[in-house]
This record gives C-alpha cells, sequence and structure tokens, in this order.
C-alpha cells in the first residue's frame, strides 16, 4: 500500500501544478488591468498590484468603443445561438428517434460540417457576405455563423435525445398524441438541460469569434468585441492594462454562463464546443 | 422505415438542410470553382486553369508554410494529449474538491480565444514580460529573450499557448472514459503485484486508447488549421517563421487581396482534411450504432 501512498502524493502535487499553470496567467491579467503604466513597466513585477486602480477599465468603456463591441457581440451571440437551437433541435430530434431514408448520410454530413474547420470556408463566406450586400453589417455574421453552431448544436444534441426513454413517446402516440406536439411537448422539456447547455456553448462560439469578424467587418460601429480589443494592440506603445482590462470584462460572461452550464447536468459532450 | 416516417423526418429537417445548402455547401462549390480562377478582391473572375495551384506549389512561402504547420501541430498536439493525459489520470483519483477543481481547470479552454492569446503575448512581451522576469529570477536565462524575435522562440510561444488552452479539451474527454472503468481489474492487478506502469499500461492503455485517438483526431484537424492564435501573437513573424497555412492563406487573401489563390490554399489541404475527418466521421458513427 505504500506505493498507493506515494502515487496519492504525487497526483495531488500534479493537480496544484495543474492549476497555478491553468490559473497563475488569469490572475496576471487581472493583476495587469489594476495597475497603471509605471508599474507594468517595473523592474521587478508586483504580484499584488500597489496602487490599485480602475482607470484602465474607465478608459475601455468611456474612450473606446469597447461598449459598443460588447453591444454588437452579444447580439450576434443571442440571435446565432437561439436561431441554432430553434433549426437544429428538429434535426436531433429525427436523427435520435425517426427510421427514415437517407438517416446515416444525414448524420454523417451533419457530423462532417460540424468538424470542418471554420478557417476552410472563410474566404467563399466573404465572398457571400459580400454578395448579399452586408459586408460591415453584424447582420453578415448572423448569416454566416450558423455554419459553424448549427452542426455543432445538431450533433451534440443527438445523444440527449436518444438517452430520453422512448416508451415516453410510445405513450403519449398511444394517447392520440400528433408528431409535433411529442418532438415540443414530451421531448423537449426532457431534453431541456441539454438544450441549455448546448445554446451556451454555442453562445461561446459565437462570443469570441475572430476571423469571420475580422474579414467581413471594418466599420468601428459594427466591430464585434474581439475586434475592439485586438484592435488596441496595432499600436506601437502596447496598452497592456487597457487590454488585459478588455480582456478581462470579455471573459466575465463567458465564465458565468460557464459556471451555469457546468452545474446543470451535462460535462464532457458538450466539451467539443470549441475548435482548438 | 416507412414512407410517412421519411416524409415527416425531412419537413422537420428542411430548414436545416435548406440553410446548410445555401450558406455552406454553395460557397465551397463556389469557392472551389474561384480557385481557378484569378478573382481579385473587387476584381472579376477569369478562368485561369491551374495557375493558381502550380503558382502555389512553386512557391517556397507557401511550402514553408505547410512545414510551419506540421510543425506546429506536431508540437502542440504531443504536449496537448501528454499533460491531458496526466491530468485525466490525476483527476481520476477521488479527493475533496474534485468537482471543483475540473471546472478551474476548465477555464483556460472556455476563454474565448483571443483573451488567451492577448494574454500570452503578454507574458512574452520583451519589455515588462512576467516570463522574462521569472526565467531570470531563477537563472535558466541572464538576458532577456526577444520571444517574438527569434524563429524557434516564437514557434515555441505560439505552441506553449496552444497548449496551454488545448490541454482540458484532451483532459476532460479522457476522464470522462476513465472514469467508466470498473475497478475490479485493478485490485487483481494489484494482488497479482502488477506495479503502477504495469497496470497504466495493461489496464487503463487499452481502455482510453479509443478516446486518446478521437480526441487527437479531432484536436489535429482544428489544429492544422489555426489562425487567430499565430495571427495575433506573432502575426507569422519573425520573417515567417511562425507562418501556419491559414495566416498565409489570410495574407494571400485579404492582404495581397488576391481571393482566388487563398481559397487554393484550403482547397489543397482538403484532402488530408478529407482523410482525417472521414476516420474520425466512421469511428463516431460506428459508436454510434
Amino acid at each position: 500500500m505504500k506505493q498507493k501512498k506515494s502515487v496519492k502524493i504525487l497526483s495531488r502535487l500534479f493537480i496544484i501544478l495543474c492549476l497555478i499553470v491553468a490559473l497563475a496567467p488569469i490572475y496576471w491579467m487581472l493583476n495587469t488591468s489594476l495597475k497603471g503604466q509605471a508599474e507594468i513597466y517595473s523592474k521587478v513585477p508586483t504580484l499584488i498590484p500597489q496602487h490599485p486602480s480602475l482607470d484602465a477599465y474607465k478608459y475601455l468603456l468611456t474612450e473606446t468603443n469597447f461598449l459598443t463591441g460588447i453591444r454588437n457581440s452579444l447580439i450576434v451571440a443571442i440571435f446565432v445561438s437561439l436561431f441554432s437551437i430553434v433549426i437544429a433541435y428538429p434535426a436531433a430530434y429525427a436523427i435520435a428517434r425517426i427510421k427514415f431514408r437517407g438517416k446515416r448520410t444525414f448524420s454523417k454530413a451533419i457530423l462532417f460540417t460540424y468538424l470542418l474547420p471554420t478557417s476552410i470556408l472563410y474566404i467563399p463566406l466573404y465572398i457571400l457576405v459580400a454578395n448579399c450586400g452586408l459586408t460591415d453589417n453584424i447582420l453578415g455574421l448572423m448569416l454566416i455563423y450558423p455554419t459553424f453552431t448549427l452542426p455543432y448544436v445538431a450533433w451534440v444534441l443527438i445523444p440527449h435525445i436518444s438517452s430520453i426513454p422512448y416508451d415516453l413517446d410510445e405513450a403519449a402516440i398511444v394517447d392520440g398524441c400528433g408528431r409535433l406536439r411529442v418532438m415540443y411537448q414530451i421531448v423537449f422539456p426532457l431534453a431541456l438541460p441539454g438544450i441549455i447547455s448546448t445554446t451556451i456553448f454555442a453562445f461561446a462560439m459565437c462570443w469570441g469569434e475572430y476571423l469571420y469578424a475580422l474579414v467581413n467587418i471594418t466599420k468601428t460601429s459594427m466591430q464585434t468585441f474581439p475586434l475592439v480589443i485586438s484592435g488596441l494592440i496595432f499600436g506601437d506603445m502596447y496598452p497592456w492594462d487597457q487590454l488585459m482590462a478588455g480582456a478581462i470584462l470579455a471573459s466575465v460572461p463567458i465564465l458565468i454562463i460557464y459556471i451555469l452550464a457546468n452545474s446543470s447536468l451535462v460535462g464532457g459532450q458538450t466539451a467539443g464546443g470549441v475548435k482548438g | 422505415m416507412n414512407k410517412k416516417n421519411t416524409k415527416f423526418a425531412y419537413a422537420i429537417n428542411a430548414p436545416l438542410i435548406i440553410y446548410l445548402a445555401c450558406v455552406l455547401l454553395g460557397p465551397i462549390i463556389w469557392g472551389i470553382w474561384m480557385s481557378f480562377t484569378n478573382k481579385t478582391i473587387g476584381g472579376s473572375a477569369t478562368f485561369i486553369g491551374l495557375d493558381n495551384y502550380i503558382n502555389l506549389l512553386a512557391d517556397p512561402e507557401y511550402r514553408r508554410s505547410i512545414i510551419n504547420t506540421l510543425v506546429f501541430t506536431f508540437f502542440s498536439i504531443i504536449g496537448k494529449c501528454f499533460f491531458g493525459i496526466l491530468m485525466a489520470l490525476a483527476l481520476n483519483i477521488k479527493f475533496k474538491g474534485r468537482n471543483i477543481v475540473r471546472a478551474l481547470l476548465m477555464i483556460p479552454w472556455t476563454l474565448p480565444n483571443i483573451v488567451a492569446v492577448l494574454n500570452w503575448r503578454w507574458i512574452f512581451s520583451s519589455t515588462g514580460g512576467i516570463a522574462n522576469y521569472l526565467l531570470k529570477s531563477l537563472h535558466i536565462i541572464d538576458k532577456d529573450l526577444i520571444w517574438f524575435g527569434s524563429a524557434g522562440l516564437a514557434m515555441a510561444t505560439v505552441i506553449i499557448a496552444n497548449i496551454w488552452r488545448g490541454t482540458p479539451f484532451f483532459g476532460v474527454s479522457i476522464l470522462a472514459k476513465l472514469q467508466t472503468i470498473s475497478q475490479d481489474g485493478y485490485e487483481a492487478a494489484a494482488i497479482d503485484g502488477a506495479n503502477m506502469w504495469q497496470r497504466f499500461w495493461y489496464i487503463t492503455l487499452p481502455e482510453i486508447k479509443d478516446v486518446i485517438l478521437l480526441s487527437t483526431l479531432m484536436s489535429t484537424i482544428w489544429t492544422l488549421n489555426e489562425f487567430e492564435s499565430v495571427w495575433l501573437l506573432t502575426g507569422g513573424g519573425p520573417n515567417g517563421a511562425t507562418e501556419v497555412m491559414n495566416v498565409f492563406s489570410y495574407q494571400t487573401a485579404m492582404k495581397s487581396m488576391m481571393l482566388g489563390k487563398g481559397i487554393a490554399v484550403s482547397i489543397l489541404a482538403m484532402p488530408v482534411l478529407l482523410i482525417l475527418i472521414s476516420l474520425l466521421t466512421r469511428r463516431m458513427i460506428a459508436k454510434e450504432d
């Protein structure tokens, strides 16, 4: 049993190391966002800000169009994630519940599009958005973001729906319940925990999306927040306090919904939400 | 499998199919055609046959970008997989507060990519960056390193940033599988005097082999196509040393405005992607049945 004990200690130490590696950079981000320029570039970095101030946040919120960026990102992410669930739920339901001709091909196609990297498509989608006259408009992003959220939502929902006992559907059908009613009034509420967390991950995918936004949007009033923050970086002097303040502010909504999603039933299955 | 079922299934799937046909399939087909033209931003497209492809294959910058992509992907995947397995094994041992620790370890992966990237850019900054300070205080280096100024170091930073963000995906996927392994085998092996390494090699590894393979394939597809972390960390520099395939494609299409040639870059990567994706599809769908 001696060996078991040493394994235990080793694994604890490793976990502590993991925690430090995972969280220290995030602490450093918060730390920097609270410092002034002088302290940021001081010879010996300070682990705790000596003169903590919210100046960087104030500057970011009042002097830049960061808030516009957050608003645009919110609009796009909320619209696209809701749209995705409305369109993808029936597809996931059909694959999980109905035997139909072409089902295998259909589910293969969904998995295929889910695995397809977004960067493969950015030029054709750029031309599509331009041809629709939606360049420099968040409507253009709303048009193309579902290309990656829809297959993701559909694919991840299939096992959630399959895990609901089929007896419930049968009982409802025997009682004379129509198919649409079974789909929306019986199965949908039972699949709700999975649906909510999937929607949340779809939201997160849109929230931080960079490439499509970079290619399609240049007008400042239409920029999403990743463009606003990265716009600050290409100057001569990097305003690290503001950049880190922006990074912190942009992470807050994601962390909140992540905690919410984590406390609902779903774990590993939604893990494919980030194509990283 | 009757007709009525099929009709109903297609009726409720129609919106998804129509959307994907118009916004995904249509543009892909169009993109393939576009890669045989000299389409520029704002310009018209004339058919030029295989010229884009021939030019690309003859272009040393393109060939270098492919090599960079392979190097970047290889080391990132090795790192993510290795640390992911360790993380899963460590988390598989019960302890108080395990769920919270698991959730905390997931954070790097849930953050928006741009946030993670900016953070690493600051950490590795040559003026005021904490990486240099730490390495100096540990006496590993005695002069500030200019991380984004030398080819090897710049590549190291993009790989480190990618591993940091991608490890939890492996960790959580493998952990989910680990938790389904029954303890009986381990107990029997312990009685037979198997050591830790033997237990891992003969009991654990065969069980998690599949999920490791799946995660690796998935992550490979996405890492091969990484754009934003490299673009925002190094911009492909110094002198193209970290210019991966998609940074090259972006430079070609959006900076030099040669859309046709830019698409050709993606199309040339397609065969490899199709092979990886179909390997994955086969395994994942087989598992479903």
